[in-house]
């Protein structure tokens, strides 16, 4: 037996251990404290809201419009509306895959968990009636508004913040999560967190792709620890994409521009492959660039696929259609965040003369609606182990809802938080099993360790060269097939030979990087092995050999395990309290 | 000019450290090819991956938005991942926060 002291070069105890510190993560820290137990928060960022997915939203947070008319008397409502409209929206925009336990919850609990973000000091912007939600529900909350109210209201309290840090693995004795281990790239220890309860909120995994809108961190973390440590994952072969984000010029690369580049936006460009095709006529002659955002990326993939795209790689969009002085005035009744700024970019310096030129705009991945395992208390199917937000799976289904994200970090954090807090109050102490200790250390400082190998830049890109082209917005049985071998013959034969130059343990990004992409490779392996056994198009899944939505057949969420070490993947019927979906076979896109 | 025409690399000068080491802290330049227009978030990863994987610097979002990777460019508070190369540039940390590594600096401080 390994001593626990010996093999740690950093002890830390807590109650309750929150893993990302984000939307999802900050709503949990508050809530288990408000319990009265003690609270750890780590982040690979180097505070609160300088990491993650939170801050990069645009964004809305989805409340039903009649909450939002009688509990905060919003302008634009409609009363229309209420919790059971909501409701069935998600179970049309999930294609009936969401578990509808979780949804219940989740329209219900929307209005008080706005109401906390506002009591915190939370300004609310303005109301939005987004695609996909029958009435304006989208309460707008820009996530660099949202993100600095969260670090002064969790930093006021007693959390311990561990920042510059990521979690390697979940430590489990005896059927339970105990704690987990990471490396503090501020200090370069090896920390040992012993917790009664873990809380993963460390969103989805979306970097898996090479275009993508998501942050530096997402890269299946919190997914693939918790399967190595035993947890059930659901919905894995649902990741999304959205259209539009620039390939070129590289200062922009995965920068959506809503108002040109999308289909939810104000002016929606022609989109034109290099023959000059106006190729949405072929999937959509009706609402040809405005139809719905899966539709649009599949359109727009086939096209790339068929090398009828421009020289950066994606389609053309163009205005040219549009008289000059309609370009003109465009400005003038736009949101300037929407126009000629976006994040931080001041887009005149990257678009072209939009009356002469057209933009290259490829799809990018955007969400990860699968993930983890939850019951109705964020209980994961491993004792201990709990989690919270993108990283877990079943409130979304298939497919999310614009605005849905924000709703699902404050609801499921909140209540995330609530119930590890009572697990922990409620478990013995925990102790640490050592030899798996050992084995984690030994494991996370290998590629360190390994003086001569290969180097994981390459083998990332061309994981995601691979994801992109066979496991990604267009997929096919065939294609699935190779990219599965591809990726598995990466994790035994490459991975094992990744060497880290720089030997110095203080935030060596290489070494974070290099841990990243196992995780990466995982969730790719289950995108993949879940894809190829769900013979049908649903979602945010688009099979070219089977295009259409298999109600008859394919009502069914599949739950990948951990048998060995090695992916289970096994269906069970959805969960239904009340929506009864039809059971037939239904084109692509359609519910009804 | 410093990036006459034809030329297309360009010297990124960064203020390296590692606090804890006998070592003053010192620039380095290195040459980094310029290929459209890019960020100087671009160029730290080109050094990275390619000339120097001891380079210490943060990033999240790349958009601008949570201001993880701000640093001092030619003397101003600018984001690494909105800040085009166009010529040679100097780098260093963030002056008011400790230095944990090279570009990295420790802002739990910061409200």
């Amino acid at each position: 037996m390994s001593s626990v002291e010996s093999l740690s070069d950093k002890m830390m105890e807590t109650d309750v251990l929150v893993v990302g510190s984000e939307g999802a993560g900050s709503t949990a820290v508050l809530e288990a404290i408000k319990q009265g137990v003690s609270v750890t928060v780590v982040t690979k960022g180097s505070n609160i809201g300088r990491s993650g997915a939170t801050v990069t939203g645009d964004a809305d947070l989805d409340v039903d419009s009649r909450s939002l008319h009688e509990r905060f008397g919003l302008k634009g409502t409609d009363t229309r509306d209420n919790q059971a409209v909501f409701f069935d929206d998600m179970l049309k925009g999930g294609k009936y895959l969401n578990n509808q336990k979780l949804v219940e919850i989740h329209v219900e609990a929307a209005p008080d968990r706005l109401q906390d973000l506002v009591d915190w000091g939370v300004k609310i912007d303005g109301l939005l009636h987004a695609s996909g939600h029958s009435y304006p529900r989208g309460v707008v909350i820009p996530g660099t508004k949202l993100m600095p109210v969260l670090r002064r209201t969790v930093l006021s309290t007693n959390v311990n913040l561990v920042p510059y840090t990521m979690i390697t693995e979940l430590l489990t004795n005896r059927g339970r999560v105990v704690g987990a281990v990471g490396i503090n790239g501020a200090t370069g220890e090896f920390v040992v967190f012993k917790a009664k309860a873990v809380i993963l909120c460390t969103g989805g995994a979306m970097r898996m792709y090479p275009y993508t809108t998501a942050p530096e961190e997402l890269t299946g973390d919190g997914s693939a620890m918790a399967f190595r440590a035993g947890a059930e994952l659901v919905d894995m072969e649902f990741p999304m994409f959205l259209p539009g984000v620039f390939p070129w010029p590289p200062a922009v690369k995965g920068v959506d521009i809503p108002f040109l580049l999308s289909t939810g936006g104000f002016v929606a460009g022609w989109m034109l492959n290099k023959n000059g095709d106006r190729f949405m006529r072929h999937w959509d002659p009706i609402n040809l660039e405005w139809t719905t955002r899966d539709i649009c990326s599949v359109a727009m993939m086939t096209e790339i696929l068929a090398d009828r795209g421009g020289p950066h790689g994606g389609v053309y969009v163009s205005l040219k259609h549009l008289p000059d002085d309609v370009i003109d005035h465009l400005e003038d009744w736009m949101p300037s965040e929407f126009y000629m700024h976006y994040g931080g970019f001041n887009m005149r310096e990257y678009l072209p003369d939009l009356k002469r030129e057209s933009i290259e705009s490829v799809p990018a991945s955007h969400f990860f609606n699968g993930g983890i395992r939850i019951n109705e208390q964020c209980a994961t199917s491993l004792p201990g182990l709990f989690a919270a937000g993108e990283v877990t799976g079943g409130v979304h289904g298939a497919n999310r809802l614009s605005g849905n994200a924000f709703t699902e970090m404050v609801v499921w954090g909140h209540r995330s938080g609530r119930f590890a807090a009572e697990y922990a109050k409620q478990s013995p102490d925990v102790s640490i099993d050592g030899e798996q200790l050992r084995e984690m250390r030994g494991k996370t400082f290998a590629p360190l360790e390994r003086k001569k190998g290969v180097s994981q830049a390459q083998i990332r890109k061309r994981m995601q060269q691979v994801a992109w082209e066979k496991a990604g917005v267009l997929r096919d049985g065939d294609g699935l097939e190779q990219a599965l071998a591809e990726f598995v013959r990466i994790r035994e034969e490459e991975l094992p030979q990744v060497s880290v130059r720089s030997k110095d343990r203080v935030f060596n990004r290489e070494w974070a990087r290099t841990l990243e992409l196992e995780n990466m490779l995982l969730i790719m392996e289950m995108v993949c092995r879940t894809s190829i056994k769900r013979t049908e198009s649903r979602g945010a899944l688009y099979r070219r050999d089977y295009p259409d939505t298999d109600n008859i057949n394919w009502l069914k969420n599949q739950i990948v395990s951990n048998r060995d070490g090695e992916i289970s993947v096994r269906s069970e019927p959805i969960v239904v309290t009340r929506a009864e979906p039809p059971k037939k076979v239904l084109k692509y896109g359609k519910t009804e | 000019m410093k990036m006459a025409e034809g030329r297309k690399t360009a010297n990124v000068s960064i203020l390296r450290s590692r606090p804890g080491n006998s070592e003053e802290p010192k620039f380095e330049t290195y040459p980094v090819p310029i290929e459209g227009k890019t960020s100087l978030l671009n160029a730290l990863d080109y050094i990275s991956e390619n000339l120097d994987p001891s380079l210490g610097y943060y990033s999240s979002c790349r958009i601008g938005k949570c201001m993880g990777c701000q640093v001092v460019i030619d003397g101003k508070v600018r984001f690494a991942c909105t800040t085009l190369v166009q010529g040679d540039v100097t780098v260093m940390p963030l002056r008011q926060f400790k230095v944990i590594k090279d570009l990295v600096v420790d802002r739990r401080k910061e409200e």
